[in-house]
């Protein structure tokens, strides 16, 4: 895949890869419930902290391709119960958009 | 018909183990595989408990052994892990993967960097040393496999202060297929024999026409790829792989390049050889007959893509591979990737392997040129040597379990665990047999336990001599019951045992699908020019 040059659309192709990869996940999961959840849900209550870890590194790996480098989304925040960018699953996608966009 | 054996794997850590589960799907056409994770940093806890699985595995990353760099303090730690496994296998069945350490020391004193390096290497070694005195104890290669993908493409550092999960998803992949392999190895019947194409494949060139002199298997490119691939199938040889040639050559120009071109391989490292203008899918079924194996042991190695695709579709069991010479850095990579040769570990009986072939051969020929085919094998002054519950027989006998399939009545098969608590619970007969022509080693198992023949197999290269029917019989007197139960269970591959318990003096109780039940009646006769040695 052609890493795409703008900050916008390197922003939304990460957003996208957010996206592919918690599908592929939630099959690899055998949770097919989770593929119902609209943006506004919460995903952080429905996973355990393991497969929050596996979505994070999954995630990465993903963003990687499409941009064409490592950009890390550890953050102290996302196990976080009350902070955790995957209290919104919207929320989650922006999250990874933010940070590809940061740099 | 036989069906899926259930396995559980187990994964302890000091890291998230969850993503390892994976090794479950790659599993999946040897077993049922069930997954269970154990609380992360409990390493103690569960190797010294009642956790209870056929495969641990302990996943320990370098900060288990030691905070920034390996030490004395870190060889001892290693030794501590070492005797818990030792303590845990002793007294539990199953089977413990470890892993070397997957780090890299760094130092600004380069005195202080060898020794972390020798530290690191004597942390392995202690892992090493255990699994070479614990059959049942894997030691995988994280490190050299996280190494092949580069420790910078690895390892996520953020992710393994945060998290404790410090692998980045194509170096979780990695080490799953490299637990997938240890598992398998222990699952699956290793192929015994790799054919190899002659011309383009064992050297460069075609020998008829560009003369023996001309051909390319030397230190210079390009002849240095068919040299190395020559001594990377003479490391094959000595791990226990038996080594065939099939060539669309007259027979002398063959010889004459092992005559004449000094090579890595001889002509006698060949257990056989095939050199005629016939398709080579004929002279690979004819090599099987003549050693008496399965296609399903062979692998075939060819430069030619018309050759493999000949094989390919008129012998589907062989499983072929391309050599493309050209491209020397997938060609010589290509024995090593092979997963069907892969073993964890080679017994006396792999390394004599090409020796018992070639006494194989010798019988054949002394077969062709007997008056009878009694005087025949009364010539071969065969003599059985049988031992009961013996420990030492336990890997050859394991292994015997789960790779024969056509002279096995039940195709059941056992993990070494298993057949150690048959020797506890009943009887398990090794038999090795030995006539004028050498030793086969342990070719036979029979297990009894609660009254019931359980399992009676023998390798496929003993038979035709009635051994197995001496040995049916030596076992039904040393059993001395009157009501001994046997079974057939039919598989893909056992029809040629489907009546041999009639044939042997046991009788039918009752049929169905799942096979055929027996009782012991007068059991089979004497076959008076086999001795039986009782160990």
């Amino acid at each position: 895949m052609t890493p795409p040059t703008s900050t916008s659309s390197r922003s939304e192709g990460a957003a996208a890869a957010a996206r592919t990869t918690l599908d592929r996940l939630i099959e690899t999961w055998g949770r097919p419930e989770l593929s119902a959840l609209g943006p506004e849900d919460d995903l952080f209550d429905r996973i355990d902290s393991f497969a929050v870890v596996e979505l994070l590194l999954e995630t990465e790996s993903e963003v990687e391709k499409t941009v064409g480098r490592y950009v890390p989304l550890a953050d102290e925040s996302i196990l976080d119960s009350t902070r955790s960018p995957l209290r919104r699953l919207q929320g989650w996608f922006d999250y990874v958009a933010d940070a590809v966009a940061r740099g | 018909m036989t069906t899926a054996r259930a396995l559980s794997i187990g994964f302890v850590g000091n890291v998230v183990t969850n993503p390892f589960g994976k090794v479950a799907g790659r599993l999946a056409d040897l077993a049922a595989v069930s997954v269970e994770h154990f609380p992360i940093g409990q390493i103690e806890q569960v190797l010294a408990g009642p956790a209870s699985v056929d495969v641990l595995v302990v996943h320990l990353d370098h900060r288990w052994f030691f905070d920034v760099a390996p030490d004395e303090a870190s060889v001892a730690r290693a030794r501590g892990l070492a005797e818990l496994v030792a303590a845990r296998l002793a007294r539990a069945p199953g089977t413990v993967i470890l892993n070397t350490v997957p780090f890299v020391p760094v130092s600004s004193v380069e005195s202080d960097l060898h020794d972390q390096l020798e530290a690191l290497a004597r942390i392995n070694a202690v892992l090493f040393d255990l699994a070479r005195s614990q059959e049942r104890v894997s030691v995988i290669d994280a490190a050299g496999t996280l190494a092949i993908l580069g420790f910078a493409n690895a390892f996520r550092e953020r992710n393994r202060h945060m998290y404790q999960m410090p692998y980045a998803p194509a170096a979780v992949d990695a080490l799953v297929e490299r637990y997938a392999d240890a598992v398998a190895a222990r699952l699956r019947a290793r192929r015994k024999v790799v054919v190899v194409d002659a011309d383009n494949t064992l050297w460069g060139g075609v020998v008829g026409e560009d003369g023996v002199e001309n051909l390319e298997v030397d230190s210079d490119y390009p002849g240095i790829v068919h040299t190395q691939l020559q001594r990377q199938l003479l490391r094959l040889k000595r791990l226990g792989i038996l080594l065939c040639a099939v060539t669309k050559n007259n027979e002398e120009d063959f010889r004459a390049v092992f005559a004449q071109r000094a090579m890595p391989l001889r002509l006698d490292d060949f257990v056989a050889y095939r050199s005629n203008w016939s398709e080579k899918s004929e002279n690979i079924r004819d090599l099987a007959t003549a050693l008496n194996l399965g296609l399903d042991s062979f692998i075939f190695l060819d430069d030619n893509p018309f050759e493999i695709e000949e094989v390919r579709a008129r012998l589907p069991g062989v499983e072929c591979h391309l050599f493309d010479r050209t491209r020397p850095e997938q060609a010589l990579t290509l024995l090593d990737g092979i997963a069907s040769l892969r073993a964890r570990n080679v017994t006396a009986e792999d390394l004599a392997k090409t020796d018992q072939y070639r006494g194989e051969a010798q019988r054949q020929e002394l077969q062709r040129s007997a008056a009878s085919m009694d005087a025949y094998l009364a010539s071969l002054e065969i003599r059985v040597h049988i031992a009961r519950n013996n420990p030492g027989a336990l890997r050859r006998v394991t292994q015997l379990i789960n790779k024969t399939n056509q002279f096995n009545l039940t195709t059941r098969r056992y993990t070494e665990d298993e057949v150690a608590t048959a020797m506890q619970a009943g009887s398990v007969y090794a038999a090795r047999v030995v006539d004028r022509f050498g030793d086969m080693g342990i070719v036979g198992v029979a297990i009894v336990r609660n009254g019931v023949l359980e399992t009676f197999l023998m390798s496929c290269r003993a038979l035709g001599r009635r051994i197995e029917s001496q040995v049916l019989r030596y076992v039904c007197q040393q059993e001395a019951d009157p009501e001994l139960r046997a079974q057939y269970r039919p598989s893909a591959k056992n029809r040629m045992v489907e009546t041999f318990l009639d044939e042997n003096g046991f009788a039918l109780l009752g049929s169905g699908p799942e096979g055929k039940d027996y009782r012991l009646t007068r059991g089979p006769d004497d076959t008076a020019y086999i001795d039986i040695v009782a160990e």
